[in-house]
């Protein structure tokens, strides 16, 4: 019977042993830790939930977007190399945008998850690594942007 | 089969049917010779050790009793849940669709599959099984209960709510369909209905600890002293800080400094509010439900 409906989808694509993390708890990683950490955090948890290759290229791409709109944020509200709060707040606001947007392609998956009833990985480690790792990856990226411009 | 061994394959399968799977275990423990490998044997051992969510033990009798008695719908229905309940979602797809393959039209068999697309995150392939499973069933309440899960996968809330109100319209008593009915009530704020349909199925459960995780949180945001973190639970909680940050930057703009301090400092305490409040509300009511 040639029953579209019918025929098997299910792939070897989701690893079920590998546990993704909570996805509010990234906000955190974006609110600390800036546009480059939250990417990679949503990229290894978008492996981790089984998110198709193309949802995962647009979270990278949502991060690259995240980070030129920081360096322009950062160029055009600084004076000489001395930050305001404001420009900190902007890049804040931008980091936590970002992240939004990568929770948004995340969550279908992440609701599978919640369906299949297994518990989630905690992120304190990774999620601590990231924020200073990153985040000084970051300020140095932006910094020098600031240099060349 | 003597009468004293076939009234007791009707009380396990009566166990089963009112809710207690561990007397069902009892009861088919006391089965020998011909009648421990009684179809309904495998049927209600299989039935109650998946109710138990000893899911393996559940897949070993289950296949025993194919090998025994063939491709039985019923079997194959029950392989598949306990099989998706494990986390083998392929081998899950595989007996649904061998029973699917028996009779293509069992809504039963059309919604175990939908819900292991739906654990997969096939959630257009899943929401079109339902559908099918909905023509040949229109009115089941698991019809309702399937589409309020596809509505909770693509991330509905308010379509979740109204199909479990739906499921739960047809039996107020189903603990499944209060648990969904309490989760969409959560999520489209109404805290006061989620607890109550959460309280009720963690009350038919008392084995499940999710549900009593998720009855417990439910009362927490019931709590007078968590009123104010209501938004949180509304909107998504980066949603409001870009709000406050928003209103405290116009509020600088617009020559309004003095206020914007104002702002900022209400909206500090809030945030620290925010964090320290669940947690000593939570340790309150955890020893108050004694545990």
């Amino acid at each position: 019977m040639s029953d579209e409906l019918l025929r098997p989808t299910i792939g070897a694509d989701i690893d079920l042993s590998t546990r993704p993390w909570r996805l509010m708890s990234q906000a955190y990683v974006a609110f600390f830790g800036g546009v480059i950490a939250t990417t990679v955090i949503a990229t290894v948890n978008a492996r981790r939930l089984g998110v198709p290759a193309s949802g995962r290229r647009l979270i990278l791409l949502a991060g690259g977007i995240g980070l030129v709109l920081a360096a322009i944020s950062l160029v055009l509200l600084t004076d000489e190399l001395t930050a305001s709060s404001g420009t900190r707040v902007a890049i804040r606001v931008i980091a936590v945008l970002t992240c939004l947007a990568q929770l948004r392609i995340q969550q279908p998956m992440d609701r599978a998850f919640q369906l299949r009833g297994t518990e989630y990985k905690s992120l304190w480690g990774p999620g601590i690594a990231a924020v200073i790792g990153c985040g000084l990856l970051e300020v140095l990226l932006l910094a020098l942007v600031v240099i060349a411009v | 089969m003597n009468e004293p061994t076939e009234a007791r394959l009707q009380m396990a399968g009566h166990w089963l049917q009112i809710g207690h799977p561990e007397r069902t275990l009892d009861e088919l423990q006391g089965l020998w010779g011909d009648a421990a490998v009684d179809y309904r044997a495998y049927l209600f051992r299989g039935a109650a050790l998946h109710a138990l969510d000893r899911n393996d033990e559940a897949i070993a009798v289950l296949r025993d009793g194919l090998t025994h008695y063939g491709p039985a719908l019923p079997l194959l229905q029950l392989l598949g849940s306990a099989l998706r309940a494990a986390g083998q979602l392929k081998e899950a797809e595989s007996a649904y669709l061998q029973g699917l393959s028996l009779d293509p039209s069992e809504p039963d068999l059309l919604l175990g599959y939908a819900l292991v697309c739906l654990a997969a995150g096939q959630t257009e392939k899943a929401a079109a099984l339902v559908e099918r499973a909905a023509s040949f069933a229109p009115e089941s309440a698991a019809v309702s209960s399937a589409r309020a899960q596809v509505a909770f996968a693509q991330g509905r809330h308010k379509d979740m709510r109204r199909h479990s109100k739906k499921a739960l319209s047809v039996d107020p008593e189903d603990p499944g369909a209060q648990a969904l009915h309490g989760t969409a009530s959560m999520l489209t704020g109404d805290a006061r209905t989620g607890y109550r349909s959460l309280a009720s199925a963690a009350a038919s459960n008392p084995s499940d600890a999710d549900l009593r995780a998720a009855a417990r949180e439910a009362k927490l945001m019931n709590h007078p002293l968590l009123r104010p973190l209501r938004p949180f639970q509304r909107f998504n909680p980066l949603v409001v800080w870009i709000g406050a940050v928003a209103i405290i930057y116009g509020l600088r703009f617009a020559g309004l400094r003095p206020l914007a301090i104002l702002f900022a400092i209400g909206w500090f305490a809030f945030c620290i509010y925010s964090w320290v409040a669940p947690p000593l509300v939570r340790r309150w009511i955890n020893r108050r439900w004694g545990s």
